[in-house]
């Protein structure tokens, strides 16, 4: 755009033909940190004359005598204009851009867009706020930073990526994930884990209709555009940064029991149930050795004084299994950056290192990210190059995210402290294969584990290039024409090997376990774009500015799968499939293999238009015309539109002098999209289609797997949008406000029909889901002068998810919920706990009417007790800058979330939990007598149901980052200049949690909490030198 | 070069908007198989058939009628299995209701893997006269299937005693498309038995008679749709033709009933050459009894009724095959050992026996009893089982029993 501008300028300056003297004028350009800046370019009023601040901040342009201003514009700074006057010497601080400021652009993937003329929400996260997050996938550090965008995490595991909607869920069977879009290409979702961060310069999050109509089909769950970095400065510069630190266990909440409680609460437990005597059961050894127990009483002192020191070996092992699985990671991280750029050409080139280790053992990432950008631009031609390769590999464990004993996170909860890992004359020998205390029952579950982690291994290599060019010629003043080609490739291998000699495996009864194996997949993802478009750009008269574009694309995606696992491991040469036994009958040790693949196309049609009047009112409108391969052919082709406006009021005369409102914008849009790519029917699943099995013999068995649905069509999301950009106070106070009524119609839903079908339902477009929410972003600037500058800055958003209509369909069930109108998505249906009837101990419930009932029965459930997805969510913090120190620290929080405790209800549970020799927490408070009224657990006769005791508050309010650094002065840096900048820091990640859940993190990406891998703590310290 | 970049653009543009890309977004999957090829030759028919076959789900009927009777009470590990159909309290969402209201599904998912077989014989052609008997035996067999499922389907969910002006179950004898969302009316009782009957005896007619060499019990065949239709005949009161189809299957002689370590053994798969008429192959990945009763890690689900134990009379020793003391620390901890143990196929699977000859002995006493009005017309039939069974329990006790286990 500023090239236009500057061509228009140019011309005039022709035109005018002006002959005064020229003169010249020097001046050094700093931050509002009194930072020099580089790179600013400098440009007289005529237009004839330009030039850039050098290293240093320095300038000197020699100007025509009769040019009257000088302007200073950089990508990151608000750009000023200053009156020649006579001065030779002009200096001065530019600020930052702030997000509602007049030079802001938004990149909508289909172009930039002047934050004055955009009529849609959008909301920009920079590079300052996600640099240096220690996260490895992007989406991560996102949380709290956009209204109305929610970034959940259901994994801490390295590299995992988070659940990220925009303005509530939109789908029932469906997604609500938000479509990726990397310098122009729509991008697979989700995998970002070879992608470095730090190569990122911003991200548009495009809230409203005027971006998801723009990706017509696709863009109905919202668009995420992420523009990556580009060379800056006139010369080549090199930049080192160097971060370093811990990963650290959070809190997990339930202080489960020590050796002595464990056995105390096993004697109150046989003392309930009316246990008499002793047994040999190894899950009751807190009761025979127990004084209460009759067998102890009617012993001989001699017995007694056995049975008391077997009960004083067993309190003095005491083993603390967080000890044993959790620890504290390394991290680590580099980034190299050469950019810079002369004349027509710059380039940004970064090699990345990424390495973080797990809060647990086997688990950590390490990552080479490898980015280059390239530009070229002259008068008429402008081409960016933008490439990148990410390796990356992962180590997991066998489980972190599922209720199962080999999960760490509920074996170091569920495992008693009364056994030993290892044994006696082991300790700590570092022999997993014969020093662990191995073996069957519920009481190994930790050590059996611990060899699982040491011996077994479970990872995964993942190759991504990303590469995209695009290319515009303006083939007259007015016309430009433009070509996008771009590609996402991916690969992830999987390895999961499983050692013969684990316990695990040597006490299967199946002969292919017993064995040992090893699990090979390949993932594949590809996907390449083709676009071209040309775009018509003129004003008239000054006042009257049209844009107009049309484009035409064309998209495929392929994703192929593969996995084999072989049987029959070598014990000299593990971990490789090489190292397997071929199968045949007489072994029994046949391979099992299987995949997958498919493919899906989109090709569209999109028109553009937008028209500005005075720089005061703009109007814009897109229509796009969808084809796709994922609906049958009466539904293939779709169109979808949008219309909006914005009004600069702030422009007009009865603000313009105003010293309270220096910005003031109100815009509306409203238009259609739809889902594609969480499409709840994938990419074929509208056909009918048989598949293949066997019998019970072996025999091919053939059926009908899909009775599709012929007349399936998109779920399409109507949206309006309501906002307000505001900057009052000398842009003191700046931030918008948004309101939005956002309608998804024919959203699938589970249709039951007769099941004399042989069918008991299908997924056909009926119902009707509302999201209408408000957001609120808000900056304060407490003080503004050359030495301090302190922002408090937030947004907060409320989002009112309903289901408003069923299409005549009946309530379905969903998972552990009931789909009902008038309710949000993510309700819980369950039956009401009413405490434990103190005379009995037996559990109360609450019937379907309200009523207090000792019969437990899932016909009793109800949806009283609130929804996972949080209606209210945001985050707040402070940042300063004082001289060199700057300082960060940021919350992110979310209400009104209720989650099922699944922890709670294996750490209470006297009557199959502690029954069955595991752990309980020492929070467990179960019925002991008659009269009992503080129990909160129904007597260990009673068996614990699924109950709304469960479902518990998950809000919470993070210290989600929290930040400190120095920046040495430039006067310091000595003359020498080899270093031109340098930058300590010292940064900490989630590093406390209020709330009121208990368990390790509120955070998850689902209803129930699974003892999933928790967010880890991190502590870094890092270093950011440019020469 | 300029000129050529333009050009470009334009070609560029030009192919992308052109209505020839439609082209492009008729993608086709290569994963899964499209109705046009499913079903080509006679083998895939026979694949289709398996289906039907796999998906008879005759445990159902065996463990609903368990526990809707007196016959089990809930077991000490019960959490909710079966809770509901236990107390005859039947939900009306299928949330509530699931165990009694399964069959329903189950039953008709069987027969619409036969409609699904029997619309596509037409289509298929065949080129040999052994792939013509073939198709004409699938053809049969899938008959026969329906037939079976519409029957259990009948005796589940239609009123009985019979009666054939009540209301049935819908008929369906093609597939349907659940798309069309169709909406079948119930057939009366009288309708459905007919069509039973009219399917078992087309089924029979298209099949060869039963030797003992040609006989398997892992197929349809004349000798079990046989004893289909002796079972429909007492069903529908049709005493003499119960009695004759009964006899004729008893005296082929091609399954006799066997003594008690033999017949103990076809609950283990030990043995598969005795008394099973009609047998269904189960392996873990099927549906089994397995887990209905008594899980693999020992939870008791459920219990043989006290009722039913106190009816075995002292000195009955039949009781220990069939009920088995648990874990004796614990109260009342009793499991159906019938389906309690371990076998080959893993866990607790074992093969469906659908039909067997003991059976026959019954419903020919029972048809007697009815047909003669004469209390004692049926007692030869059921000495004959009790003969065969009690005594050799002794033996069997004798030789296998010998832990403690057993008194």
């Amino acid at each position: 755009m500023r090239k236009i501008i500057l061509t228009i300028m140019v011309a005039f300056a022709f035109v005018l033909n002006a002959s005064a003297q020229d003169r010249t004028i020097t001046g050094r350009i700093t931050d509002d940190k009194g930072m020099p800046v580089q790179g600013v370019s400098v440009v007289s009023s005529d237009g004839r004359n330009g030039t850039q601040t050098d290293k240093d901040g320095n300038y000197r342009i020699t100007v025509a005598g009769n040019a009257k201003t000088l302007t200073f514009s950089s990508v990151n700074f608000v750009t000023r204009k200053e009156n020649i006057r006579g001065n030779a010497n002009i200096s001065l601080v530019i600020n930052p851009k702030t997000d509602v400021l007049e030079d802001i652009v938004v990149s909508t993937g289909y172009g930039r867009v002047k934050k004055a003329d955009y009529t849609g929400a959008a909301d920009r996260v920079t590079r300052a706020t996600i640099k240096n997050t220690p996260v490895a996938s992007l989406d991560q550090s996102l949380q709290g930073r956009v209204p109305g965008l929610t970034v959940l995490s259901g994994s801490g595991q390295p590299g995992s990526s988070a659940a990220v909607t925009l303005r509530g869920l939109t789908s029932i069977t469906g997604g609500s994930t938000p479509l990726y879009v990397i310098d122009g290409i729509p991008v697979e979702a989700r995998v970002f884990q070879s992608l470095n961060s730090n190569d990122i310069e911003s991200l548009d999050v495009l809230k409203d209709a005027a971006a998801s109509a723009l990706y017509g089909s696709r863009g109905g769950a919202g668009v995420i555009v992420v523009t990556t970095r580009r060379g800056t400065g006139d010369k080549l510069k090199l930049s080192l940064s160097t971060q370093t630190g811990i990963t650290m266990p959070p809190n997990s909440r339930y202080r489960m029991m020590n050796a002595a409680e464990l056995l105390k609460a096993r004697e109150d437990y046989a003392l309930a149930v009316g246990l008499q005597g002793s047994s040999g059961n190894y899950l009751l050894f807190g009761w025979n050795t127990s004084p209460k127990n009759p067998t102890y009483i009617n012993s001989t002192p001699a017995q007694q004084a056995a049975l008391n020191k077997v009960r004083d070996s067993v309190l003095s092992i005491n083993t603390n299994w967080d000890d044993v699985f959790f620890r504290k990671g390394a991290f680590f991280r580099q980034d190299l950056v050469l950019s810079g750029g002369t004349g027509k050409t710059k380039l940004y080139s970064n090699f990345g290192y990424y390495k973080e280790q797990g809060i647990t053992d086997r688990t950590d990432l390490k990552r080479f990210t490898w980015r280059n950008n390239a530009d070229y631009s002259d008068r008429k031609l402008t081409i960016q190059f933008n490439s990148t390769v990410g390796y990356t590999k992962r180590n997991f464990q066998e489980t972190t995210v599922t209720n199962n004993l080999r999960n760490p996170f509920l074996a170091s909860r569920l495992t008693p402290p009364t056994v030993r890992l290892w044994k006696a004359g082991f300790e700590n020998s570092g022999d997993y294969l014969n020093g662990l205390a191995v073996g069957t029952g519920n009481e190994f579950a930790g050590a059996n584990l611990v060899q699982n982690n040491n011996i077994n291994k479970n990872y995964n290599d993942q190759v991504k290039v990303l590469a995209s060019s695009t290319v515009n010629y303006k083939i007259t003043d007015d016309i430009t024409a433009n070509a996008l080609v771009g590609m996402d490739y991916r690969e992830t291998q999987g390895t999961f090997f499983s050692d013969p000699t684990t316990f695990y495996n040597t006490s299967s009864a199946d002969i292919r376990t017993k064995s040992g194996s090893i699990n090979e997949n390949l993932d594949r993802y590809g996907q390449y774009q083709i676009r071209g478009g040309l775009t018509y750009n003129k004003n008239f008269k000054g006042k009257h500015n049209v844009e107009v574009s049309g484009f035409g694309e064309l998209l495929h995606a392929y994703t192929k799968f593969f996995t084999v696992t072989a049987f029959g491991v070598d014990a000299r040469r593990p971990n490789t499939i090489a190292g397997t036994l071929q199968g045949s009958v007489q072994n029994q040790l046949v391979a099992n293999s299987g995949g997958s693949r498919s493919q899906r196309a989109i090709v569209s049609q999109v028109a553009l238009g937008k028209y500005t009047y005075n720089e005061k009112y703009t109007f814009s409108g897109s229509y796009r015309h969808d084809g796709s391969s994922q609906l049958p052919n009466e539904n293939k082709f779709k169109n979808f539109y949008s219309v909006g406006a914005i009004w600069d009021a702030g422009r007009e005369n009865f603000f313009r002098n105003s010293t309270f409102v220096n910005l003031l914008r109100v815009r509306g849009s409203y238009g259609t999209s739809a889902n594609a790519d969480n499409f709840p029917l994938g990419d074929f699943n509208y056909l009918q289609s048989y598949s293949l099995g066997t019998d019970g013999s072996g025999n091919l068995t053939e059926f009908l797997a899909n009775v599709g649905n012929p007349a399936a069509n998109w779920e399409y999301t109507k949206q309006l949008n309501i906002g307000t950009d505001f900057s009052i106070w000398k842009e003191r106070m700046y931030g918008s406000v948004d309101l939005y009524n956002k309608e998804t119609n024919s959203a699938y839903a589970t249709q039951l029909v007769s099941q004399t079908t042989g069918v008991t339902g299908r997924q056909t477009n009926a119902a009707t889901i509302s999201n209408k929410g408000i957001e609120l972003r808000l900056n304060y600037d407490f003080v503004r002068n050359r030495n301090l500058r302190l922002t408090a800055y937030g947004n907060a958003s409320y989002n009112k998810n309903r289901v408003t209509d069923l299409g005549g369909l009946v309530d379905f069930p969903l998972g552990t919920g009931l789909i009902t109108k008038d309710k949000p998505l993510g309700t819980h249906y369950e039956v009401g706990w009413a405490g434990v009837e103190p005379a009995s101990g037996r559990p109360l419930y609450y019937d379907k009417n309200g009523n207090i009932t000792n019969f437990y029965s899932a016909a009793n459930r109800t949806q009283n007790w609130g929804t996972y997805f949080a209606p209210y969510q945001g985050g707040f913090g402070t940042k300063g800058v004082f001289k060199g120190f700057d300082f960060d620290a940021f919350f992110s929080f979310q209400s009104g979330s209720k989650r099922t405790n699944n922890l709670e209800f294996f750490v209470e549970n006297p009557a199959s939990f502690l029954a069955s020799g595991l752990n309980q927490s020492s929070t467990m408070n179960f019925w002991k007598g008659p009269g009992d009224n503080s129990a909160t657990t129904q007597s260990p006769i009673y068996a614990v149901n699924f109950s709304s005791k469960y479902i518990q508050d998950a809000s919470f309010i993070k210290l989600k980052t929290v930040s400190m650094g120095y920046t040495i002065p430039a006067e310091s840096l000595g003359k020498s200049k080899v270093v031109s900048s340098l930058r300590f820091y010292i940064a900490a990640q989630n590093v406390y949690a209020w709330t009121k859940w208990k368990g390790y993190d509120p955070e998850d990406d689902n209803n129930i909490s699974l003892s999933e891998f928790p967010n880890p703590r991190t502590f870094t310290a890092g270093l950011d030198i440019s020469f | 070069m300029k000129k050529s970049i333009i050009y470009s653009f334009i070609c560029c543009i030009g192919i992308l908007s052109l209505a020839g890309c439609k082209k492009q977004v008729d993608l086709l999957p290569t994963d899964v198989i499209l109705p046009a090829f499913a079903f080509t030759n006679v083998n895939d028919l026979q694949s289709g058939l398996n289906t039907a076959y796999a998906r008879y789900d005759g445990e159902l009927t065996s463990y609903l009628n368990t526990i809707l009777s007196d016959e089990a009470r809930l077991g000490r590990n019960n959490g909710g299995q079966g809770q509901f159909a236990n107390r005859w309290q039947y939900g009306q969402d299928a949330t509530t209701g699931g165990d009694v209201t399964a069959g329903w599904l189950s039953f008709y998912r069987m027969i619409q893997a036969c409609n699904i077989v029997l619309d596509n014989i037409p289509r298929v052609a065949v080129t040999t006269s052994a792939d013509s008997t073939k198709k004409s035996q699938i053809r049969a067999q899938a008959i026969a299937l329906r037939a079976l499922g519409l029957f259990e389907l009948q005796q589940l969910y239609a009123k009985g005693p019979y009666n054939p002006a009540n209301l049935g179950v819908p008929i369906v004898t093609t597939y349907v498309d659940p798309n069309t969302l169709p909406k079948p009316p119930r057939n009366t009782s009288g309708e459905v038995m007919n069509q039973i009957q009219t399917d078992l005896t087309l089924a029979s007619s298209l099949l060869p008679a039963v030797t003992a060499v040609n006989f398997t019990d892992l197929t349809i065949n004349r000798l079990n749709i046989t004893g289909l239709q002796a079972r429909v005949a007492l069903y529908k009161g049709e005493w003499q033709k119960a009695i004759d189809s009964a006899t004729f299957v008893i005296n082929s002689n091609i399954r006799p009933l066997v003594g008690l370590p033999a017949f103990a053994d076809i609950w283990t798969d030990v043995n598969i050459t005795s008394e099973v008429l009609f047998r269904i192959k189960r392996n873990s990945s099927g549906s089994s009894v397995d887990t209905y009763y008594t899980t693999t890690t020992n939870a008791v689900y459920f219990s043989p009724s006290v009722k039913l134990r106190n009816s075995y009379s002292p000195g009955d020793n039949r009781i220990n095959a069939y009920i088995a003391t648990f874990n004796a620390a614990l109260p009342n901890n009793y499991v159906v050992f019938k389906y309690f143990q371990s076998t080959a196929l893993g866990g607790r699977i074992n093969d469906l026996k659908a039909m067997r000859i003991s059976e026959m002995y019954l419903i020919r006493a029972e048809a007697l009893v009815e047909s003669t009005g004469l209390a004692t017309a049926g007692t030869a039939d059921l000495t004959t089982l009790r003969t065969a069974r009690m005594q050799a329990l002794l033996r069997f006790c004798y030789h296998r029993c010998g832990d403690s286990f057993y008194i």
